[in-house]
């Protein structure tokens, strides 16, 4: 590595740490930083400052929030009886994009994989059981990856929340929008033959 | 046209980039290799479920001798093991082979009998749709026929029925009471020890590995995972075995396994 002053040098090996960011990259938005403007680089900084001291945890379902209560914990227009179990707080945008669900969200904060050594008691999967055991909801929809991993944390939490006596359902899963069936493998058509539904 | 197509099983799957995988899979000519599938994560992606952990594949991939990481081009699925997933143990011990094979096998060295281990212990779990108690069952007996065989075929089981202290037979049948001598095993030792040299000053904690154990694992070693005469397992059958061979796993890779003790932990979940 070219000697560089030694701030550029610092924030070069900071960006360096970003996942998906090398050498070259992390050059490119140090030089840009350098180049920004005093005022452009203050807000980059507070917004990572602001990052770390304002967000949260929501105390209800897990999603990061920069209040007590999320948004969607908040919304008395949500109906509370439906919970949408998904793995990372960013399956929420995916969800929310459809404007079709209007229930509540529950996350993991991660799916049940033994070989990075997550366990069901690294996830979020007691505090789900706690709400569901204070009563009022009626149906979970399991909405994890469609990966092994998430496949296996869905069936995990159907047999763990079963007996509790709520309806636990899991997203669709098969073809997508706009592909082409001769190219979808033996385990995509499979999937999409067992969700089929009557027209 | 890609270099080279090989039979593989994908090991282990880590996020690259936007929406790329960096995928370590292991092929039945090559060994364990590592590429680059472009634009995997994507819903549309052209390797489609093919990329789970373990899925048998035919995988076709581009090499170039001054690089570690392949291109992989596409992947043809040959068997997948997503019906597994419903049975979380049975996940838990797919994992632990892709671990142990991963952290056991050196990259591009092509080890063929490695590669059948792992697809007969596959074919074996396949689902049945029997009991739970079944099931478990199933899941037991592979992982210890697998932890057995994956320590044999790295070169580093040591003689089950000599004590590495003295190197008297452990299982001698003309002891004068016919019974076989009792023998242990302990983090850091090679091999077993009897009784007399594990009450030596100096020999360290230690745990038994019984006799029934040896006689499994002495089965184990000529006869096929399928065959094996006990039927009825559970956690606590051969547990000793398998603690064991986890130990002389975890000596020579010179880490922990990260699945070994969730598999373990099997009592405390549903």
């Amino acid at each position: 590595m070219p000697d560089f002053a030694e701030p550029l040098a610092r924030l070069i090996n900071e960006f360096k740490r970003l996942p998906g960011i090398g050498q070259k990259s992390a050059q490119r938005l140090a030089f840009h930083v350098l180049r920004a403007s005093r005022e452009d680089a203050e807000h980059l900084a507070q917004a990572i400052l602001d990052v770390k001291d304002k967000l949260g945890l929501c105390r209800v379902c897990n999603n990061i929030s920069d209040r007590e209560l999320c948004q969607f914990c908040s919304d008395t227009n949500r109906d509370p009886k439906v919970v949408c179990v998904v793995e990372e707080p960013h399956g929420i945008l995916g969800i929310e994009t459809t404007r079709q669900y209007e229930g509540r969200y529950h996350v993991l904060h991660g799916a049940l994989s033994p070989l990075r050594g997550i366990g069901p008691d690294s996830l979020k999967i007691k505090s789900l059981v706690e709400r569901i055991g204070q009563g009022g909801i009626e149906e979970v929809i399991v909405a994890t990856n469609p990966t092994v991993e998430g496949e296996a944390t869905a069936v995990y939490l159907a047999r763990l929340l079963k007996p509790l006596g709520v309806k636990v359902s899991r997203i669709g899963m098969g073809v997508p929008v706009g592909s082409d069936l001769e190219f979808a493998d033996e385990v995509t058509i499979s999937k999409a033959m067992e969700g089929r539904r009557e027209m | 046209m890609p270099t080279r197509v090989s039979e593989a099983l994908v090991l282990r799957t880590y996020p690259l980039k936007e929406a790329d995988l960096v995928v370590s899979f292991l092929t039945r000519d090559q060994g364990r290799l590592r590429g680059v599938a472009k634009r995997a994560r994507r819903p549309k992606s052209a390797f489609g479920s093919g990329l789970e952990r373990l899925s048998h594949v035919r995988m076709a991939y581009f090499q170039r001798e001054t690089r570690e990481l392949v291109n992989l081009d596409s992947c043809e699925l040959i068997r997948s093991q997503f019906g597994l997933a419903s049975d979380y143990w049975a996940s838990v011990a797919l994992d632990y082979f892709a671990e142990v094979a991963e952290q056991l096998l050196p990259s591009a060295e092509a080890n063929e009998k490695f590669f059948r281990l792992m697809l007969a212990v596959l074919d074996f779990l396949r689902p049945v749709g029997g009991s739970d108690r079944a099931n478990a069952g199933r899941v037991w007996r592979a992982v210890t026929y697998f932890s057995l065989w994956a320590v044999r075929l790295s070169g580093w089981l040591p003689e089950l029925h000599v004590c590495l202290g003295c190197g008297s037979l452990l299982d001698d049948p003309g002891a004068e009471d016919g019974r076989p001598e009792r023998a242990f095993f302990g983090r850091g030792r090679a091999g077993l020890i009897c009784g007399h040299c594990n009450r030596l000053p100096g020999s360290g904690s230690s745990w038994e590995l019984s006799a029934a154990s040896r006689s499994t694992a002495a089965e184990m070693l000529r006869t096929p995972v399928a065959q094996i005469s006990r039927t009825d397992w559970d956690q606590a059958t051969a547990a000793d075995l398998r603690r064991f061979l986890v130990q002389q796993i975890e000596a020579h890779v010179e880490r922990k396994l990260v699945t070994a003790p969730l598999l373990e932990q099997r009592t405390l979940a549903p």
